[in-house]
This record gives C-alpha cells, structure tokens and sequence, in this order.
C-alpha cells in the first residue's frame, strides 16, 4: 500500500526533516504516528500526500511511485486520499455544505450528485442539519467533524490525519477517534500523526516512531 | 477538461471577482489609465498622419525653366522625368497661364499685375509624385535631381515646414512608441501585483484546493479568466473616455481644428485601432497572469 524506500527529505535552509526512512504500510491498516515534536510526523505525511516531494528515495502509494508522478497525476491521486489538519482548513466563509462539497467539485462532479454526496457525508459524522451553517458558528470538534467529512466524501483508500485532535479537549479527540475506528472498519487505511499518548492507547492500535527524522520503530 | 469543470472554474473566477471587487477595479482602472494615455497618442497621431496625406497629396515640386528654352529640349526634359518610377505626372506652365493663375490668385488687387510690359514669370514643369513616394525623402531626391537637369532654373517643393513637419511626426512617432512600451510595462506590473495580492489573499483556499486534488488548472484558470476581465474592461474604459475626450475636443476646438487643417473634422480612432486596443488589453491580462504564476510559484515554492 505504502512503501518508503531510504527517503531523506531536506526542507531549504534546513536540516534534515526525514533521513533515510524505510517502511512498509500494509493496506487496511491503522497507525499512529509518533514522536516528538520536530521528529518529522507531518513531513512523513506530506509526502505521502505528495504536497512535498522526497529529496532522496523513492515511496510507493497505491503501486504509484510518487516521486515520477506530474502534478496532475498527483492531483489525481490525491482524490482518492482524504486529509485531516490540526487547523481543519474549512473556508470560513463558505458554508459547512459548500466545504464538503468542494471536494467533489474539483472533479467537476455535476452538481445535483456533488450535493448528494456531501450531505451523505455530513450525515455520516453527524452534523447533516448544521449543513447550512458557516464553519466558524461550529465547535472546534464539529469543525473537525466537517473535515472529516471532506476527507470521506471521495470515499478515499487512504486518510492521513495530522494532529487531528491538537485543538480539541479530552472528550472530543476521543469521539474524532472513534470516528476514524469507524471509518477503519470500511476498509479504509489511516494513519494518525499525534503525540498524544492517550488516544493511541485509547485507540489501542500500532505505531510508527519517529525521532529527529529517523525511523526508530517501525509497523 | 470536462464542461462541468469548466463550469465551476468560470462560476469561481465570478465569485472571485464579486468577493475582492474593490481590487479588481483598481486594476481596470490602471489599466485603463495606461491604455487611455496610448489611445490619446494615437489619435493625435493619427489626426496629424491625416494632415500630412492630405497635403501630401497636395505637395508638387515645380521646376522653373530657363528663359528661350526651345520646345523641343522642353518636352524632352519633360520625358525625363515622367520616366522616372516616382512620378505619377509632369505638366508644362506656360508663363502665360503662369500669369493667369497670379492673377486669379490677386483676385480683386489683380489690377496691379496690369502695368506690367512683359511677362516676368518663366514657364514651369509641376511634378506630382505617386502616393507611395510623397514622403519628405522622396521629394528632395527627386528635386535634387531636377536641379541637375539641363534647362531646370530653379526648383521648389513647398518650404522648409513641411520638412519640420514631417520629422515632427517621425519624433512622435518613436516617442509614442518608447511611452507606449513603459506604459504597458507599468500596466502588466499593475496587473500582476493586484492577482499576487489575490493569491495571497486566497492563499489558504488555493491550498485547500490543491489538498483536495484541484489540477493546477482548476486553480490558475479563474486566476486567469480575472486578469482577462481586468484586462479587456480596462481596455474598453479606455476607448469609452478617449472618445469622451475626443468628443469633447470636437465641440470645443473643432473650427480651430479645421481652420488649421484644412480639414472638415479631427477624425476618431478607426476599427483597427480600436479592436487593437482592446486586443492589447487582453494581451496584458495574460501576461500578467503569466508573471504572478511565475512569481507565486517561486514565492511558494
């Protein structure tokens, strides 16, 4: 499903942020990843979401190798991937709808289905009547909620959450985890960069270990 | 690129417009000042161009003959110079239609011409030049040559001023050309810093878009739909006020214009330069779309 292969990734002006990093995810799995902060989490997912390219090696994501794929190849790609943030990154000034739905239009999926499918994913975390409201009327946790329906809303193989719960008190990072085992059980692999030691032993699943860019324990 | 997407993109770039409007007038209307200062140059340039074909057209070099020139080395001497590639036609003055026209042209003072003895004009040959030749260069070569003939006493062309006037319209020609090139300069400067602003302004949704797997072309596309409105609308403001201000002259000082001239109107730019304006509008919206992807992918990147 996903493989790295001695990947090194060097920001400019920077140290290394990942050095030589060699794993295998197998697919339907759910990991944590963790570390402390500066072990390069969420450089790990960026470059599986293929925002940031490896400097060296090479990493596999569904068969693709990402490092000779175009930008509309990784655009492509990246429909079938769905996202989670510490910040949401919902537009504050389009409805709960229109955020979820932004997804889809991208693809230019007409927009009768594109609403269907939106509100079938609202309704999936539970915030379907809050569909016409803006995002910032929302909590911190039905923000993420909504998010989280954007990430579902392609139906996407894979969902890379980064700090999904860094904003959220004890009992909403629980209910956002049980999302995410939820959405587990269809299938779909996860991987979760936290530190928060609490929800991987709430959660009860592996982990990768990172730290100062090395792999120190593996899946 | 599927009808749908393009749909989107399209309703995007009129979202975008609507949401940051107060930025996208700002832009039209540099735009529109840049190009109403060219538009403004060549209408007077034109005008002026007009002026110079019409007395052009009137401009004739005559060749004043030697006194007793025998008739035939006079129709020889006119042969010579129908032969040559720039003239259109060569006629002979007699100095007795010489005097007739001095007179017609006394009018009522006409008399004073009366007490003359003899006729104290010489014959001439008025050499008119085809369209293509009448140019100032033109004309003095061929002048220049009339006076090397045999016969050929004297020879004029009109005056020193149509020479000044001529090289007038040269200089503002090349100084038209060079403010041309900085202005559209400064324009496409204008246009690319107001998208850069847009860009920036809209940073977190253009990354966003690009999360959720926007090709670069669902993204530039209403970037570049924008700076083509601001271009063409700038554009068509800038014909709108030129004619303003043309009608505007027309009203004030158009009998002075024609006093001047000669000339029963200043004329307004024609289609062409119209279409070309508005063309040179749209050229810059996307050349300013151009730099500020360059510019944002360099920044970003």
């Amino acid at each position: 499903m996903i493989k790295f292969y001695h990947v090194t990734k060097i920001y400019s002006g920077s140290t290394a942020a990942l050095r030589d990093v060699s794993l295998e995810i197998p697919k339907g799995a759910f990991l944590f990843v963790t570390g402390p902060s500066g072990a390069g989490k969420s450089t790990l997912l960026r470059l599986i979401l293929g925002v940031d390219r490896a400097t060296q090696g090479q990493i596999l994501v569904d068969d693709k190798n990402l490092t000779r794929m175009s930008h509309r190849q990784m655009a492509y790609l990246r429909r079938r991937i769905g996202f989670v943030f510490q910040d949401f990154k919902l537009l504050p000034d389009r409805t709960v709808m229109e955020n979820v739905a932004l997804a889809l239009k991208v693809q230019g999926v007409p927009p009768k289905q594109m609403l269907h499918r939106a509100y079938q994913a609202l309704r999936a975390v539970g915030l379907a009547d809050k569909r016409d409201q803006k995002p910032l009327r929302l909590s911190g946790g039905e923000q993420q909620r909504v998010a989280i329906a954007r990430a579902l809303v392609n139906e996407p193989f894979l969902l890379l959450a980064d700090e999904p719960t860094g904003n959220l008190d004890r009992a909403l990072s629980r209910e956002i985890m049980e999302q995410f085992l939820r959405i587990h059980e269809t299938g779909t692999t996860i991987l979760v960069a936290t530190h928060n030691e609490g929800l991987i032993d709430f959660c009860g699943k592996g982990r990768i270990v990172l730290e100062k860019g090395r792999l120190v324990a593996g899946p | 690129m599927r009808f749908q997407e393009l749909r989107y993109m399209l309703q995007a770039a009129r979202e975008n417009v609507r949401g940051h409007w107060t930025f996208h007038l700002v832009t039209s209307a540099a735009v529109a000042f840049s190009l109403l200062l060219i538009a403004v140059f060549l209408l007077i340039l034109n005008n002026l161009q007009a002026i110079a074909e019409r007395w052009g057209r009137e401009l004739q070099i005559t060749v004043y003959l030697e006194e007793a020139m025998p008739e035939g080395d006079r129709v020889g001497l006119e042969e010579t110079i129908r032969r040559w590639q720039e003239v259109e036609s060569v006629s002979y003055v007699s100095p007795s239609q010489a005097l007739e026209g001095l007179k017609a042209a006394f009018g009522e003072s006409a008399h004073i011409l009366e007490d003359l003895r003899e006729n104290p004009l010489p014959g001439s040959l008025e050499v008119r030049l085809k369209k293509s030749f009448r140019s100032l260069e033109a004309i003095e070569e061929v002048a220049s040559r009339c006076r090397a003939l045999k016969g050929a006493a004297e020879v004029d062309y009109g005056g020193a001023w149509i020479g000044r006037f001529f090289s007038l319209l040269y200089v503002m020609r090349w100084v038209g050309i060079t403010l041309g090139f900085l202005l559209l300069f400064g324009t496409v400067v204008v246009i690319s810093s107001t998208l850069t602003m847009g860009f920036y302004a809209r940073k977190d949704e253009i990354e966003i878009l690009r999360l959720v797997g926007a090709t670069e072309t669902f993204v530039r596309v209403p970037f570049f739909l924008e700076a083509l409105l601001q271009g063409t609308g700038g554009a068509a403001a800038a014909v709108a006020l030129c004619w303003g201000l043309y009608a505007a002259f027309r009203l004030r000082l158009g009998a002075a214009w024609t006093n001047f001239a000669g000339w029963s109107q200043p004329v307004f730019l024609d289609p062409a330069s119209i279409v070309s304006i508005l063309l040179l509008g749209m050229a810059l919206g996307v050349l300013g779309s151009i730099l500020t992807f360059a510019r944002f992918s360099r920044s970003s990147g």
